[in-house]
């Protein structure tokens, strides 16, 4: 039923305007996403280096 | 088939895609809420954080993590609700939500429209809510919760007096009514005139508290008015209303 109902909505909205759609919402979180996900590795990589 | 490094990279891609979505689904859920200047004072306090430890301020910074301790307790206390509402809505949000088409939109108008000069003519009150980009969530959860598609006779159903739902204001996000029976903020603006009612004081309050539209047909004099930012425009014609909401609805 859900994969229907998600079938049915991603062919009419399409790609684009799934992207387009809160874009700049969706860019900075992605920004913050890595800076945080590369903050964190950071992190952890020093205290494992000997 | 795969060396090490690709699983290293394929894991770095999939660890900072669901980051991306946990940070968006927050994001989401902050708009349109009080809970967004919660956020702005967090951000504040993480960049002063981090500019005084590299200013090598140790004092400062020890003091703004215990403050910052503090903070997350104060947060859990204030926005108790907002939490326990997010936590409940997280999993039920369509992360892909798409604008409604411009014929749609104007179905919706002319729908409205059409609504709003038959009551207009019958002298029914109605008081009606067109969410912009700002979210309505704390009104929405005031009233009874639809989901209904526009029509004008369901309109004019909800705003007929002796009906349950007709006290309060309707919700419209998209092309549905949202929720009915919802409470909006009165404005305490002095300039407005005192012989306007509640009806139109909560149209132009909720029109300060948010980018919404909020139309009014008054109960005594059958007159259409229109809020926009915290500005009334009275006695409009169903032609000048349609005028101007596919202006601000629509792109065209």
């Amino acid at each position: 039923m859900k994969i229907r109902y998600l079938k049915e909505r991603f062919r009419d909205v399409g790609f684009k305007q799934m992207v387009t759609y809160n874009f700049w919402l969706k860019l900075i979180s992605l920004g913050m996403a890595v800076i945080i996900w590369l903050y964190v590795r950071g992190v952890l990589t020093s205290g494992i280096k000997v | 088939m795969f060396s090490l490094a690709d699983v290293m990279a394929l894991k770095a891609i999939l660890e900072i895609f669901i980051l991306w979505f946990i940070i968006y689904s927050i994001f989401l859920f902050l708009k349109g809420t009080k809970a967004v200047y919660l956020l702005r004072g967090l951000v504040i306090i993480a960049i002063s954080f981090f500019v005084f430890q590299k200013a090598n301020l140790y004092v400062l910074s020890w003091l703004l993590t215990k403050f910052f301790a503090f903070f997350l307790i104060l947060i859990a206390i204030i926005f108790q609700p907002e939490l326990r509402a997010g936590l409940i809505r997280l999993g039920k949000r369509h992360i892909f939500y798409i604008e409604p088409k411009q014929e749609e939109i104007k179905k919706v108008i002319k729908a409205i429209v059409s609504a709003v000069g038959v009551m207009s003519k019958k002298r029914i009150g109605a008081l009606i809510a067109l969410k912009k980009e700002i979210g309505l969530r704390d009104y929405i959860q005031s009233g009874v919760i639809l989901n209904a598609e526009i029509t004008p006779e369901l309109i004019q159903n909800i705003f007929s007096p002796l009906t349950p739902l007709h006290d309060g204001g309707v919700i419209i996000d998209g092309t549905n009514i949202v929720a009915a029976g919802c409470l909006f903020p009165l404005t305490d603006n002095p300039d407005l005139e005192r012989a306007l009612g509640m009806r139109h004081r909560a149209a132009v309050g909720l029109s300060e508290a948010s980018d919404a539209m909020v139309i009014v047909t008054s109960e005594e004099r059958g007159s259409v008015s229109l809020a926009i930012n915290g500005q009334l425009t009275r006695n409009l014609s169903p032609s000048d209303l349609q005028t101007i909401l596919n202006g601000q609805l629509g792109k065209e």
